[in-house]
């Protein structure tokens, strides 16, 4: 054997085998006699955590001084000592806590890890929290504010100085103050925050908030909000029996974090979980019943399993007795404002006198045609699954954890009866508030009351609400170009705040149009962390500060209880601890990275040195007379004054609040908030009205339930809302709105032809690891997920000729892109999805986002309104003081789709439908290449006039004068004043012609 | 601290013929790298120029595949760590970790590698027998001795996972491996090695529940066979048994209880029972010296199954804790 396996190796002296370096047999490594250095051992410590808290974390009472070996060091022990500052994380809304480890020798950010101590996230994150360490060390990053000197767009920048950006900006801003009151533009992406920037804006005096919501959740929030005057779910996924997602919210979406431990901790006590999605996701994988529905069938599908519910006498009747206003119902079908098709019910209910087992009787009678077999034929979903999920359903004993945000609500037109119909269930289930059940998000939301309010202001933008849409959720901005396009008026000074708007929104390059018009845009600040294809085309591109880099306090509805973090700039706080002093936390961050919160707050008082408009007075220190409020006051007055339980809490560990707060990074205000539609009202000098309402002050306050006097709900009538009197009057009079029914979707099986190539674009997902445009500047990330392939069933490839890695062309009603496809069964034969994270880009040579994470593009205006986007180098490494960034290994960056996206304005809430009709599919034919868009921008418009043309406007519909009702939810809300409709003046009267 | 080699002593026996050193660098440093990368558009050449690896290599050969197939094995059926056959708890890191850092730390081997991986062993062989191809004396080979030892006492049982498991390329490959330990020229002069440590008595602990006993069976240490996720599902399809996903450990359990479920947890413990007998007839094949061990451990697990059958059977509706 040996003489063999001698011949055998002899042959490998020929073969160059690398060779570790000649390491000295001995030296310093050495440890033969030589003793290994010894550092003091820290152990974790163990805690057990009745609420599913983690169970192993530094204790805090370590956090000031926390040791831990150096991992880089590794193989030798090197210990480094650090400052544990909670903070709160950025990169989506769920507000998670982070733990950032500080090293106490060098204030070098560690790594962040789960803040044990917060109450949503429990100590656990997702990967988009430990990597904000990539954010604040991404090599691309902007680190100095800068101000455009070439043409906009070219590319050209020169730093400035904080104290410039602030004078030229606020120089700029005083301008157009003193000519109107609607030309002045924030819009923002990712708030991050409540209440803070919304003060500040409140207190300026005009109509400047514009969010994104309407390309996010607006149709959600529409149809929540008409059942209860709360615009979000929050349902109680630990204690439920059953939870209905109708989203892939066990992997992805808002909440998912906090949602997903307790979707699972329901799950571990028996809970079934049922998913509703057209594509195989994670969640859907991972449920006990997954019905692949085809878009725009999911009404149908929750209004069969409510029929069967209403059939077998499965509802819970005395919830519904009492918090539905079935009396304002029958009322309205008496009035008929309700139509029936059943004749002899209406007949009924014209002859009798209202009563409950009337309005049971209606309801069976309205939903007898939601049948299983309607529901599987639209949905193309299988009958025994249906008949699973209602009997699921149907037996969970009022504990129904349900919830809808953005996917099929904002996929199809007429998405917000989406949110309506499977609220509808927990209706029926009684599973309101309750354990086990869904609550509104203003249950278990927390926002405090803040200093020095200012009051409303007395504008109006109709940039911001056009009248078309009056049930807008809410800022109808993703057609901002759009209305500029058509005249409708122009910005003076636009703050495009953590958003990118060309990138993200439909329609891109008609923003692409709008940021590069100087006299319709006239200024641009982009306020980003880092560099985006909008902020290329700013004026002033201000750094802002990622999650550990800046003060925010925020709150989410993530479970049953109330609680608020507290972000921090979490450098500053630990160099602040070891005795320095720091003026502006960008002192304390990388380059002049500043933080909003200060930003805002000086930009306030430059807006009024003298106080003279009346602004400065919002901005008094309410500590020290004559003085500007700090950021540390602000909320040192908050968490004193408006945050129940705080000061106690704290002063039990000899705290300060804020000192509580800046050491914990969170507060459980209530552990649980269950049922508050049911607390008592004070009876004292209230008056009950004929509907049964509390009435104090003119204002309904609560309702009369059996006798007593309760809180109720925000609605009109303080009752959840089935027939919706406001739909009805502001000419929505068709029982398809003004009660849970079905609409038709645009992307509905009628409307897309399949025998002529057409498919449906689902472009809604996201993938579980990215931050919708700003992930580009975090590797690991990237390094998961950066490419975004158009997902295709076997037999739609099959029929097109393509296997996986193919390239599709795939044409909607503006343009065209090609990507690459994807072949799996994961997606229902007819539709193709794509996610809607990825095709970052940047110009050649611009600055921007790392050449790994973004592919250097040629944008042309082919002229006559068509434009073109081509790749002309993919992702590549780069060298830079990061080694990683020289070993991208992917080249593949996703394509941008949205800018071949048509916008769709929902007539209701105004949302943006994202499903695409894909008006042909097909392979790619030589000279076509991956990343290739073209679009066509007057067909752009073309789709917008007749989306416009399904609103009903306020100008003809409105029934008091208003531009929108009053009692719908705003960001901002404008004095009553401002709500009035303008009267237009009288028109000419015009000479007849004379007759020829 | 002291030198973990100044314990170390051997009997060391002259040399019948003049090892070829650098013939042994480049075996042991080429395994280490087909290890650790498996076949790679860099790695094939270095497969091609070892005749019984040459002979079983994919054609035509795509990158694709082979880094799946290698992902496949030691990502996700053998873990190629010394802590997981040889530690108690059954995770890398940990006390045998420590043993293969403070061994490297004497012998003045500098990585950043897992220690106790096969192919961070076999680097460090490699490297000390470039050194010794250049230096002589009982010193490097004393150094040489510590770490064959380390190495002796998993390299049967790994290299018998491996061959289960893996593609005809690896199977080659883990005979090769143990080919090139057994024919070192100091193996000879290697002592016997220790038996494994005794096991812990669960049946004595009346908190032991299904999830225990696996955890039990999946320790080589304890059971002296290696059960991989194909192996739990090949008992789960025998029998029909929904197993689900996830750990080894949540699929074995799966398997005891939906056995109990659908009434064949004897068969399981049947399937099992004949599992370990083919391991020891595989031991017994063995190079006895490095196999003794693991062949008298694989008896004893044999004697246990009987009587963890018949405790499972008792608890087969008692909850988990």
């Amino acid at each position: 054997m040996k003489n063999t396996f001698g011949k055998l190796i002899n042959s490998l002296l020929k073969v160059d085998v690398p060779r570790k370096p000649g390491a000295p047999l001995t030296g310093p490594t050495n440890a033969a006699g030589q003793a290994m250095p010894q550092f003091a051992e820290v152990d974790m410590l163990p805690v057990q955590q009745p609420d599913g808290r983690l169970t192993k974390y530094p204790p805090p009472s370590h956090w000031d001084d926390w040791v831990e070996w150096d991992s880089k060091a590794w193989p030798r022990k090197v210990a480094r000592r650090y400052s544990l500052v909670p903070t709160v994380c950025f990169n989506c809304e769920s507000a998670c806590g982070l733990l950032a480890y500080v090293d106490k020798t060098t204030f070098e950010i560690k790594k962040f890890e789960g803040n044990p101590a917060h109450p949503g996230s429990r100590g656990r994150n997702c990967a988009k929290g430990p990597a904000t360490h990539n954010q604040i060390y991404d090599p691309e990053r902007i680190l100095y504010p800068l101000k455009r000197v070439g043409k906009r767009g070219e590319g050209k920048w020169k730093r400035i100085s904080w104290d410039q950006a602030l004078e030229e900006i606020s120089e700029k801003m005083r301008e157009s103050m003193d000519r109107r009151k609607d030309g002045i533009m924030y819009h923002v992406g990712r708030p991050g925050e409540d209440g803070y920037t919304n003060r500040c804006i409140t207190a300026w005096g005009v109509d400047a908030h514009n969010s994104h919501t309407n390309i996010c959740s607006a149709a959600a929030r529409a149809g929540y909000y008409m059942w209860g005057a709360f615009d979000r779910p929050s349902p109680d996924h630990a204690n439920a029996r059953v939870i209905l997602l109708i989203s892939s919210h066990l992997e992805t979406g808002h909440y998912f974090n906090p949602h997903a431990q307790r979707i699972i901790e329901g799950k571990m006590k028996g809970a079934k979980v049922i998913t509703l999605d057209p594509r195989l996701s994670n969640t859907a994988a991972k449920s006990d019943v997954w019905l692949p529905t085809w878009p725009g069938s999911e009404q149908t599908l929750l209004l069969s399993v409510a029929n069967y519910i209403l059939q077998n006498n499965k509802y819970n009747r005395d919830f519904l007795y009492n918090w539905v206003n079935w009396e304002e119902t029958l009322l309205a079908i008496a009035n008929d404002k309700l139509p029936l098709d059943d004749a002899d019910m209406l007949d009924r209910v014209k002859s009798n006198t209202p009563s409950f087992e009337l309005f049971e009787d209606v309801l069976k009678s309205l939903y007898a045609e939601f049948t299983f077999e309607r529901a599987a034929e639209e949905s193309q979903v299988p009958i025994e699954r249906l008949v699973e999920t209602a009997e699921y359903i149907a037996n969970c004993d009022g504990k129904l954890a349900s919830h809808v945000w953005r996917s099929a609500s904002m996929g199809n037109k007429g998405g917000w009866q989406v949110s309506r119909c499977l609220f509808f269930l927990n209706v029926l289930m009684g599973a309101v508030g309750n354990e086990g059940g869904t609550s509104g998000n203003s249950w278990n939301k927390f926002v405090p009351a803040v200093p020095n309010k200012p009051p409303a202001f007395n504008a109006w933008n109709d940039l911001h609400l056009p009248n078309e849409w009056p049930f807008a959720f809410y800022e109808m901005s993703f057609l901002l170009p759009h209305f500029v396009e058509e005249g409708r008026g122009d910005i003076d000074v636009y703050f495009s705040r953590v958003y990118n708007p060309m990138w993200i929104n439909p329609d891109g390059f008609m923003w692409l149009k709008l940021l590069q018009n100087e006299e319709k845009m006239k200024c641009h600040v982009a306020m980003t962390p880092t560099w985006n294809e909008s902020a290329y085309f700013a004026d002033y591109v201000l750094p802002m500060g990622h999650a550990g880099e800046r003060h925010d306090l925020m709150s989410q509805e993530t479970h049953s209880g109330q609680w608020i973090a507290f972000r921090q700039p979490v450098r500053r706080v630990a160099l602040e601890k070891a005795g320095h002093t720091i003026n502006k936390t960008y002192e304390a961050n990388p380059g002049e990275v500043w933080e909003e919160n200060e930003f805002w707050l000086d930009l306030s008082v430059h807006l009024d040195p003298d106080g003279s408009r009346g602004i400065k007075q919002y901005f008094d220190s309410p500590y020290r007379d004559g003085e500007v409020i700090t950021v540390d006051e602000y909320y040192r007055w908050i968490f004193e004054n408006s945050v129940p339980g705080l000061p106690e809490k704290a002063a039990a560990e000899d705290l300060t609040p804020l000192e509580y707060m800046r050491k914990y990074g969170a507060f459980e205000v209530t552990a649980t908030n269950y049922t508050p539609f049911e607390k008592a009202v004070d009876p004292a000098g209230t008056d009950i009205d004929p509907l049964g309402r509390v009435m104090k002050d003119g204002k309904a306050i609560g309702v009369q339930v059996e006798g007593v006097s309760k809180a109720g709900f925000g609605t009109p009538s303080r009752k959840l809302e089935f027939f919706s009197p406001t739909l009805h009057e502001w000419g929505w009079k068709e029982r398809d709105y003004s009660i849970p029914w079905t609409l038709e979707s645009h992307v509905s099986q009628n409307n897309i032809n399949l025998e002529e190539g057409e498919m449906l674009l689902l472009p809604t997902f996201r993938l579980p690891t990215l931050i919708h445009t700003r992930s580009a500047n975090a590797k690991w990330l990237y390094e998961i997920s950066h490419k975004n392939p158009v997902w295709i069933h076997p037999s739609d490839a099959q029929r097109l000729g393509v296997s996986t890695g193919d390239l599709l062309r795939v044409e909607t009603e503006i343009g065209f892109f090609i990507d690459t496809c994807w072949v799996t069964e994961g997606i229902k034969p007819g539709i193709i999805a794509m996610s809607h994270h990825l095709g970052r880009w940047r110009l050649p040579d611009a600055p921007g986002i790392g050449p790994g994470m973004a592919s250097v593009v040629d944008v042309t205006d082919l002229g006559g309104g068509t434009h073109s986007l081509n790749i002309l180098e993919g992702g590549q490494p780069w060298e830079t003081f990061d080694p990683d960034t020289s070993r991208i290994w992917w080249k593949d960056v996703g394509v941008h789709q949205n800018l071949t996206h048509a916008v769709h304005p929902d007539p209701v809430s105004g949302a943006h439908c994202w499903h695409q009709k894909a008006k042909s599919v097909r392979k790619a034919r030589p000279g076509e290449k991956h990343g290739d868009v073209w679009v066509d921008t007057n067909k752009s418009m073309e789709i917008y006039r007749e989306w416009v043309t399904y609103a009903r406007s306020a100008e003809t519909h409105s029934p008091d004068g208003n531009r929108r009702p009053m009692w719908l939810k705003r960001p901002l809300k404008p004095t009553a004043e401002a709500y009035k409709l303008p009267v237009k003046p009288a028109a000419p009267e015009v000479e007849p012609e004379p007759e020829a | 601290m002291s030198s973990p080699l100044s314990s170390i002593s051997f009997p060391l026996s002259p040399m019948s013929e003049s090892p070829n050193y650098l013939a042994l660098h480049n075996a042991y440093q080429l395994c280490a790298i087909l290890l650790r990368d498996g076949l790679t558009p860099d790695t094939l050449p270095y497969a091609q120029s070892i005749e019984p690896l040459a002979a079983v290599l994919p054609s035509p050969f795509d990158a694709d595949i082979a880094a799946s197939q290698h992902y496949a094995l030691f990502e996700e059926a053998v873990y190629p760590f010394q802590s997981i056959f040889l530690d108690k708890s059954n995770l890398i890191g940990g006390d045998v970790a420590e043993t293969l850092y403070e061994l490297y730390a004497a012998l003045g081997f500098e990585t950043t590698a897992l220690p106790d991986h096969i192919a961070t062993e076999l680097e460090c062989l490699a490297w000390l027998c470039a050194a010794a191809a250049e230096t002589e004396g009982p010193a490097i080979e004393n150094m040489q001795l510590a770490l064959l030892t380390e190495i002796g006492r998993w390299i049967v049982p790994f290299s018998m996972a491996m061959k289960r498991n893996g593609t005809a390329f690896y199977q080659a490959l883990a005979d090769f491996v143990l080919l090139a330990v057994e024919n070192h020229p100091l193996f000879a002069a290697l002592p016997d090695p220790a038996p494994l440590a005794a096991v812990p008595d669960i049946l004595a602990d009346d908190k032991t529940r299904l999830g225990d006993i696996s955890t039990f069976l999946l320790t080589p240490l304890h059971s002296g066979v290696y059960l991989a996720p194909a192996t739990i599902q090949g008992i789960g399809r025998k029998f029909n048994l929904p197993i689900g996903f996830g750990t080894r450990n949540l699929m074995l359990t799966n398997v005891f209880r939906q056995g109990a479920h659908y009434n064949c947890v004897d068969e399981v413990w049947q399937t099992l029972a004949d599992y370990v007998a083919q391991w020891i007839g595989d031991y017994e094949t063995q190079n006895a010296k490095l196999a003794a061990p693991w062949l008298a451990r694989a008896i004893e697990m044999q004697a246990l199954i009987t009587k963890l059958r018949a405790a499972t059977l008792a608890m087969e509706d008692t909850p988990e804790a």
